[in-house]
């Protein structure tokens, strides 16, 4: 008697397929997913490397990603005004080490605002001899990208630009203060206090 | 399902009788004694079946270098034997689809779990590209099933994207996923 080997696959394809997948001819078969991940828009600086080495005049208290005091030793010679610079630099030098970042494609910018304009004295004094306020300069640095030069005085109320770019950057973030000595100012008794504030935001995409 | 290959067997089966039937060679008739014996054989070649409930996952969380977030992926496996599973990354990663600014991470290694009976995965981590072929691919993501088969099973991969260290750009990281089965010869 003869032996019939009948192949029957497709036969019981037709009864078993559901899913419209392509089979190979092995039985082999595949699914694809598309798979996606979105990262958000920010600015941030690199609190755990901070660096303030190149200061003079000046001292740091709790200087962080969130703010800090700066302490200055205002006076000069003769209870003058006296020269300082407070020299604050967050994460490493170069890319990729340990580094503050903003990182839109579209870049970025930071705005500074000073309250007072300058360093207030605590005291009023109509004498124009007396420094009622003492102005300083504020110069950041992102990277690669430096900032335009803004005075205390610039920066009052809503404040300024200080520093923009057109690209994502990572880097050390540096923000430099330098007041500068001025002999024909003498200082009033009390306490000299501003504050600045840094907005850094990432442009959106 | 164990009533269709019933069905597909005795369909074969069927066949085959007829087939006989119709080129059974001419002799003489015996009267005395009439019978017939018909062998059939039938032959169920291997094979697999998948289906996918979506075609897109995307990372439920906003990354940045430091956080993690999870993805699973749900499907569906039919072998009417053992098999080999492979997953694979198209890219090694979910990579930036834009131009990466100099200092910045352009990918993100993720770590892939294929979740099905028998498999004991600990997580294939960073799930590879294809080192095989499309035909027989080969990660570091493969894996011989033995478990669920001939019946529906379901199974997922779930995968994990690491916190990272480099800052990464704003925007989408994306890949291609697959999933293969491939029956046992």
């Amino acid at each position: 008697m003869n032996k019939m080997r009948m192949i029957a696959s497709a036969a019981v394809l037709a009864l078993l397929s559901g899913s419209a997948m392509a089979v190979g001819p092995d039985g082999t078969t595949n699914v694809v997913w598309n798979l996606k991940a979105d990262t958000g828009v920010f600015c941030v600086l690199n609190t755990a490397s901070v660096d303030t080495s190149t200061s003079s005049g000046a001292t740091f208290d709790s200087v962080g990603g969130t703010g800090g005091n700066i302490n200055i030793t205002l006076a000069g010679a003769g209870n003058t005004v006296g020269a300082w610079t407070a020299d604050i630099k967050f994460g490493g030098a170069t890319a990729g080490s340990n580094n503050s970042a903003c990182n839109s494609a579209n870049g970025y910018s930071v705005t500074a605002k000073s309250l007072n304009g300058g360093l207030k004295a605590a005291t009023a004094s109509a004498d124009a001899s007396y420094a009622a306020v003492v102005p300083y300069t504020v110069n950041l640095t992102l990277g690669t990208d430096v900032g335009t030069q803004k005075t205390s005085t610039e920066l009052a109320g809503a404040g300024a630009v200080a520093l923009s770019g057109t690209k994502a950057v990572v880097g050390q973030f540096e923000m430099k203060l330098v007041g500068a000595a001025d002999t024909k100012k003498v200082l009033l008794p009390g306490a000299y206090a501003d504050t600045l504030t840094l907005i850094l935001t990432a442009k959106g995409i | 399902m164990s009533n269709r290959i019933n069905r597909a067997i005795g369909i074969c089966l069927a066949i085959a009788g007829a087939v006989l039937v119709s080129v059974a060679p001419a002799r003489a008739l015996d009267r005395t004694n009439l019978s017939s014996a018909v062998t059939a054989t039938g032959f169920i070649s291997p094979k697999c079946w998948l289906s996918q409930d979506v075609m897109t996952g995307t990372f439920p969380d906003v990354l940045n270098a430091g956080t993690t977030s999870t993805l699973t992926l749900d499907f569906k496996v039919f072998c009417n034997k053992s098999y080999v599973a492979t997953v694979y990354s198209k890219n090694g990663a979910l990579k930036y689809d834009g131009t990466v600014a100099t200092g910045f991470g352009d990918t993100l290694p993720y770590k892939a779990t294929l979740t099905l009976p028998g498999v004991s995965s600990s997580g294939c981590s960073p799930l590879s590209k294809n080192s095989g072929t499309d035909a027989k691919p080969k990660s570091n993501c493969t894996f011989k099933v033995t478990g669920g088969i001939a019946s529906m099973t379901s199974g997922t991969i779930g995968l994990t994207v690491a916190a990272g260290t480099a800052a990464l750009m704003a925007g989408n990281y994306t890949d291609t996923l697959t999933l293969q089965v491939t029956p046992d010869v």
